[in-house]
């Protein structure tokens, strides 16, 4: 056999035999891993509105272009009573995932960041409650972010300022789309 | 041949290859730890394969052959903590696929796996393994107490008492410092000349 030939067939058998144990590891893994994000989810939406008898998803939007996410219904016995939004935010290296329950009039009633993959020390700090509960109470005309307490914004973290940043913009981006969209779909 | 990995031949402070990990995610020693055994196990199944395909690998051919090999285990264990250690994978994850392009898995399989039987291999593999294990949560136990306030994720500290040492720049301090105490170590009580790191 000539010796192209040769280093062909090994290489093509080569992959073959590793393609094969890939596919069977993936196969084993898969279920287990959709099953995995589905309750990280399920919990990360009960906590943000423990009261609720049902979440409903309504439909999809997209915070930035390309990243597309979901907004949620929470319904009490019959009655909606407020709405979930998954959103996101550019931060200084990464997406951050953040989710904000709305009241009927927009009133952000908690936020919570979901996801961050900022710079380790510093990033932390806007998921800690500490950042997150200043964003409770406040509405669209709040989404500011401000370096001293300035009554009617939200006040940043030194250190993690383009971080803190990120979360605004994305509960911004939030309430926007809600006061736009969801207003008039129904209840 | 097997306490090699550990002190004579470490990866991390002897060799020096692969400092990127050995900064990168050394950040608490969860991190570290199961980067470590990420580590350990592509590195044994990739020097068993090599050593089992040695016959077949043509000499032409082995570069993409190691590559192809290692870049097949590293999918696997990707695959595997993505599965079952999700909270630390949403840490680490980015890093574990670069095991594919560490110099340390791929200097063994050059280095030992192509010229040797599969169990010295398989032996070679696992010293190294647990050296790099070793050096990763030594660095991430300095830089977790000094960065985090915190001992195997338990805080005693409110913040951060160093902040420094959780970025990378503080990485480097504490590779630099533990390579120097492990140089001194052989110079003061083994009597050895350490041999210095960058060999290949």
């Amino acid at each position: 056999m000539k010796e192209p030939v040769k280093i062909i067939a090994s290489l093509a058998s080569l992959l073959i035999i590793v393609g094969l144990l890939v596919a069977f590891v993936f196969a084993k893994t898969i279920p287990i891993r959709i099953e995995a994000e589905k309750r990280e989810r399920e919990i990360a939406l009960r906590a943000m509105a423990p009261e609720a008898d049902a979440i409903i998803p309504i439909g999809t939007w997209t915070p930035y272009p390309r990243k597309e996410d979901e907004y949620f219904k929470i319904k009490v016995g019959d009655k909606v009573t407020g709405y979930i939004i998954s959103t996101q935010g550019r931060g200084y290296q990464s997406f951050i995932r953040i989710l904000v329950a709305v009241d009927l009039d927009h009133t952000i009633k908690r936020l919570d960041v979901i996801w961050q993959g900022e710079t380790p020390g510093f990033g932390e700090e806007i998921e800690k409650p500490k950042f997150t509960e200043r964003f409770t109470g406040k509405r669209l005309e709040n989404m500011e972010l401000t370096m001293i307490n300035e009554p009617g914004k939200i006040q940043g973290v030194s250190g993690a300022t383009v971080s803190a940043r990120a979360v605004v913009t994305g509960a911004r981006l939030a309430l926007e789309m809600a006061k736009e969209r969801i207003s008039e779909e129904s209840q | 041949m097997f306490k090699n990995g550990i002190w004579g031949e470490n990866p991390v402070f002897r060799l020096a290859l692969s400092l990127c990990p050995a900064v990168a995610v050394t950040t608490t020693v969860k991190n570290g730890l199961l980067m470590g055994v990420s580590v350990l196990f592509v590195l044994v199944m990739v020097n068993i394969t090599i050593s089992l395909l040695k016959p077949f690998i043509h000499p032409k051919a082995r570069f993409p052959i190691f590559m192809f090999t290692i870049a097949t285990w590293v999918t696997v264990i990707d695959l595997i903590l993505s599965a079952y250690a999700r909270g630390v994978y949403a840490e680490i994850g980015l890093y574990i696929q670069l095991i594919v392009t560490y110099a340390i898995v791929f200097s063994r399989a050059e280095l030992v796996a192509s010229k040797h039987k599969v169990i010295p291999s398989a032996i070679d593999g696992l010293s190294m393994g647990i050296g790099f294990t070793f050096a990763l949560v030594l660095i991430s136990f300095i830089r977790e107490i000094l960065g985090k306030g915190a001992i195997f994720g338990i805080p005693f500290a409110e913040s951060s008492p160093f902040l420094l040492m959780l970025l990378p720049a503080g990485g480097f301090f504490i590779v630099g410092l533990l390579m120097a105490l492990l140089n001194w170590i052989d110079i003061r009580f083994l009597g050895k000349t350490p041999i210095s790191g960058g060999g290949h």
